[in-house]
């Protein structure tokens, strides 16, 4: 039985909370000391020469947000009416809106029970003579099934594209996640594990892309070449928009980027208490981890095996003042989804997912007690259902 | 051996302030392989370890550090750095003491006591430029030296003895050392060695003859060891010469005048900061002081009320000091400058106007000793600082260590005779400066963009020479160049690396390559683009066809390649990308290009 809650229990343990300290601070002050806080100047070019080093990216573009490096990549690939991206059902609504807006259809297909991430078969049955790329997500920083869809890709001559909005710092065999298409994107929002609170990159591995790129976040005009004094003017060259992220908020991404060690060790210490708790319990799923992945301890997730069980745990767990939350509405059953995508086939593990899923609170600065009450909320609210044996 | 209670506690008491300056010294060791400067650090290392390849260089360092054998190693090197700051400090400490202070005064504790602050107080000056001193330490260390030899001097009786010569010796050779490294500040320190051992040695005319001989014959030691073991005269003064042209032709000769002014300028801020809390605490001290109430009826009444003045005077002026830093650990690195300089000027009026106020002749003497003594260690450390290195930081970092004597030296006089509290009192007030220096330092270390503790990431450096910890970022920079540098074939055929940012010496000594005659071409100066060219021009024809450039674009500051055009090398036709990397320091894109070979044309 489940403790009526009351009224409005004090929240002692947060879903995610961010870790900004010193170096943080420090960049910050450093970027209003220098006066220049319009986009692309030196604390973004820090930030990208970062993650150029870490992902082997050709070209590492920071943009305002996760969601803005997707629209880039349908402005730098030309898509548009009568074309399709096929994009997981189980996704984040930028996954899909960034397509639709420039006329082309996101076709919903289903994810791998196990991963959460886009099903190769699904995918594959899901192209038509209209598909011109496929868009992975790697959900929980989890890698999907990187050569199959390579080698998909390749066959069908689609552009392979990827939303590691998630995947910060995490690899496929040894590969940086978003360095695998022509084209990833980085979400440095405020729950993910390095933040701005609003933030993202574009990471561009094709070569021939990187000027549109560039072109593109500037309003469509070649002014960073004009900055770099390459040429003596600059001009309308393409659509694009304003893609720049503000000095400010690159100074405190570019703190979080010298933590991310610490950050991220940090993470994972908490990913693996729960999955030392959890991970043998019989009547619950728990993250697989495919061998070839090296994750980024960015999501550790609960799956009950009903939907009622899921959300009597949620509200139990706040009850207790632990937040722990579910995930996507899939996008398929949702107005814009129903309005601007297609679905390919069935989507049952989508659906599951939806409706089984539960994510424990998981941030760096999360302290030993707060761990404790977590996994003491959590063991007792599988004991008074039963479901603590394993 | 009776020891009461009292002296029990006491000692113990001392003994941990012993312990906790001697803490400072093992924070440095915690963090000497964290961080790497580029710009200034890079000139350093430069210069020590390609010295032979460079005609151009205004100080010449390296003729004194290259006569300690030592690998070319960055820890190695701020370890010996760090070593010779704490033990050339500390022996001045007791030395000095020793010099002024009747024997009788300094007890085994006091002695132990003085070479703890003196090894801190070492530190504390390894703190104003963590995470590396470079040539700067040089010049302290042999100042302090010269001190040490001086102090020593006067003390010793017998000018036949071999503590006298071998004193003298001392002098001599630290003495020349330090002219090569800074000749103003050696003709400076002449002069105060001078003065001192006047007003505090017994003199007569063979003592000095004596002083004299073993002077020249420690110079002379000196000479012939750079003779035999580094290079021939004719070569340094080549290189003093190019040197010469080198600030001639980047107009940074006004730099002695620029210094005089801010230097004038800073002393006003100094004594502006806190006047009344200083002349409070000077005259309360005075008063305090032994020997000096004695003359007065209600000497008990006046000692006392001296002491509470100098205790308002001293608390107001922490007071001050902490509202204008607004914290307590984290203290703008000026005020904190300021702040020791205060503490020294105590020194210098307490013992003044003791010395003006005592009757005792011997007390006044002592007194006037000690003014003198502290005027001129005061003097003695702008002079390094005027001449050389213009800015408040350098003078911070090498003022702090002999204003701490001076403040030190005072507090073992009041000791006199009210035991070891006033002491214990005045190096407690010590500490707190210590302290913020250190915290201070350690979150903002000299030219990097992070706190020491965020330097982390294992970075190879000069092929693996050393192994330091940098922030992300800096390994990034040094990975690339590292990558590139391999490019460049053997190390011994490497050719000569233009920087035309002006701003990375570190680039030519991680990569190995040579350097254009010159440790640094550097940019920003009125004559930089001049100074490039006539670099240039010294260049054989091959030379300058095999040379690799790093330039730096979109630098506000980079040069104009124009004088490597003018010999017929374009650098956007006749050279390749080798890489590209973000530079620390000055925050952009560098880009490193490699002649295109001939075949490729
Ligand atoms: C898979 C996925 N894509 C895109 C985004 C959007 O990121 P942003 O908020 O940086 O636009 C998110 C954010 O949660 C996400 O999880």
């Amino acid at each position: 039985m489940v403790n009526s809650p009351p009224p409005a229990p004090i929240l002692r343990v947060p879903f995610c909370q961010p870790d900004y300290g010193r170096e943080e601070r420090a960049a910050f002050e450093e970027a209003i000391a220098g006066g220049r806080l319009e986009g692309g100047g030196a604390q973004t070019r820090a930030c990208e020469t970062l993650m150029e080093h870490s992902t082997g990216a050709e070209r590492v573009l920071i943009t305002p947000s996760c969601t803005a490096a997707l629209e880039m990549m349908a402005l730098a690939l030309e898509l548009g009416p009568g074309d399709e991206v096929i994009v997981p059902a189980f996704t984040f609504v930028s996954t899909a809106n960034a397509f639709a807006l420039r006329g082309a259809v996101p076709v919903f297909a289903d994810i791998d029970p196990l991963t959460m991430n886009l099903d190769v078969e699904a995918a594959r049955a899901a192209i038509t003579p209209k598909t011109r790329a496929i868009m992975l997500v790697h959900y929980a920083g989890v890698g999907c099934e990187m050569e199959a869809f390579v080698d998909l890709c390749a066959r069908h001559n689609l552009v392979l594209l990827e939303d590691a909005a998630q995947a910060v710092g995490a690899h496929w065999n040894g590969k940086a996640l978003g360095s695998f298409g022509a084209m990833g994107a980085f979400s440095f929002h405020h729950t993910k594990n390095i933040t701005c609170g609003e933030g993202g990159a574009l990471l561009v591995n094709d070569p021939a892309l990187v000027k549109p790129a560039e072109f593109i976040r500037d309003k469509g005009t070649d002014r960073a070449d004009f900055l770099r004094g390459q040429i003596s003017k600059y001009e309308w060259r393409v659509l694009g928009s304003s893609y720049l992220l503000s000095e400010l908020a690159a100074a405190v991404l570019l703190g979080q980027f010298r933590r991310e060690e610490s950050l991220n060790k940090a993470r994972m210490r908490i990913w693996q208490a729960y999955d030392q708790r959890f991970g043998l319990i019989n009547s619950l799923r728990t993250p697989h981890i495919p061998g070839a992945a090296h994750h980024n301890a960015h999501i550790y997730h609960i799956r009950f095996s009903n939907q009622k069980l899921r959300d009597d745990c949620a509200a139990f767990m706040r009850a207790h003042g632990v937040m722990a939350a579910p995930h996507y509405v899939p996008l398929h059953t949702t107005p814009a989804g129903r309005k601007y995508g297609r679905t390919s086939g069935e989507l049952p593990h989508t659906i599951d997912a939806a409706q089984t899923l539960l994510r424990l609170p998981l941030y760096s600065a999360m302290s030993d007690d707060e761990l404790a009450l977590v996994i003491d909320t959590m063991e007792a609210f599988l004991h008074q259902n039963g479901l603590a044996t394993s | 051996m009776d020891l009461d209670r009292r002296t029990l506690a006491l000692m113990l008491l001392s003994g941990l302030l012993g312990l906790a300056f001697l803490w400072l010294p093992l924070s440095v060791l915690y963090y000497l392989n964290r961080g790497l400067d580029v710009s200034d650090t890079g000139h350093y290392y430069a210069s020590l370890y390609h010295f032979a390849d460079i005609r151009m260089m205004s100080t010449q360092f390296p003729l004194v550090w290259k006569l300690i054998p030592h690998p070319d190693n960055i820890l190695v090197n701020r370890l010996l750095v760090f070593v010779l700051l704490m033990g050339s400090s500390a022996a001045l400490f007791i030395l000095a003491a020793k010099a002024v202070l009747p024997a009788k005064m300094l007890s085994k504790v006091k002695v132990w006591l003085l070479a703890c602050a003196g090894a801190g107080a070492g530190a504390l000056f390894y703190y104003y430029w963590l995470p590396d001193p470079s040539y700067n330490s040089i010049g302290v260390i042999l100042m302090a030296l010269v001190l040490v030899a001086t102090f020593a001097l006067t003390g010793i009786e017998d000018q036949h003895s071999w503590s006298f010569r071998s004193a003298a010796l001392l002098a001599g050779f630290t003495g020349l050392g330090l002219a090569a490294t800074r000749p103003i500040t050696a003709l400076i320190m002449a002069l105060i060695g001078a003065v001192l051992f006047f007003m505090l040695a017994r003199l007569s005319w063979q003592r000095l003859a004596q002083l004299i001989l073993f002077v020249v014959l420690g110079a002379v030691v000196f000479f012939v060891l750079v003779q035999i073991f580094i290079e021939p005269l004719p070569v340094t003064l080549e290189r003093i010469h190019g040197g010469l042209q080198k600030r001639e032709i980047l107009g940074t000769n006004q730099l002695v005048a620029k210094g005089l002014s801010l230097l004038g300028k800073e002393a006003t801020t100094v004594l502006h900061t806190a006047p009344w809390a200083l002349l409070l605490a000077s005259l309360g001290g005075a008063f305090a002081a032994p020997g000096v109430a004695d003359r007065f009826a209600k000497a008990q009444w006046l000692r006392l009320g001296g002491v509470g003045l100098g205790a308002i005077g001293l608390i107001w002026m922490q007071i001050i000091f902490w509202q204008q830093s607004q914290s307590l650990v984290q203290v703008p690195l000026e005020k904190l400058t300021y702040y020791l300089v205060n503490l020294g000027l105590i020194a210098v009026f307490c013992s003044a106007i003791a010395g003006m106020l005592t009757a005792n002749k011997d007390t006044r003497i002592l007194y006037w000793r000690l003014a003198g003594v502290s005027t001129l260690l005061l003097l003695a450390t702008l002079s390094l600082t005027i001449f050389g290195t213009g800015y408040w930081i350098r003078k911070a970092g090498i003022a702090s260590v002999f204003v701490v004597l001076a403040s030190v030296l005072m507090a073992l006089q009041m000791a006199r005779g009210t035991g070891y509290i006033w002491s214990l009192a005045m190096m407690s007030a010590l500490i707190l400066p210590l302290w913020a220096t250190r915290t201070t330092m350690v979150n903002h270390p000299y030219r990097l963009e992070t706190s020491l503790s965020a330097q982390t990431q294992k970075t190879s450096i000069r092929g693996g020479r050393s192994t330091l910890r940098l922030d992300p970022l800096t390994k990034v920079f040094f990975d690339r160049l590292s990558a590139a540098a391999d490019e460049m074939g053997p190390v011994d055929q490497r050719p000569i690396l233009i920087d035309l940012s002006g701003r990375l010496p570190m680039a030519q000594y991680h990569m190995q390559a040579r350097p254009a005659f010159t440790p640094w071409i550097l940019s920003a100066y009125k004559g930089s683009n001049a100074f490039l060219a006539h670099v240039i021009a010294q260049m054989s024809d091959e030379q300058l066809a095999r040379a690799w450039i790093l330039d730096a674009p979109a630098y506000k500051y980079h040069m104009d390649p124009a004088p490597i055009a003018e010999r017929g090398h374009q650098l956007d036709r006749d050279y390749r990308t080798v890489t590209t990397a973000f530079a620390p320091y000055i925050k952009t894109d560098i880009v490193l290009l490699a002649p295109k070979s001939k075949g490729a044309e």
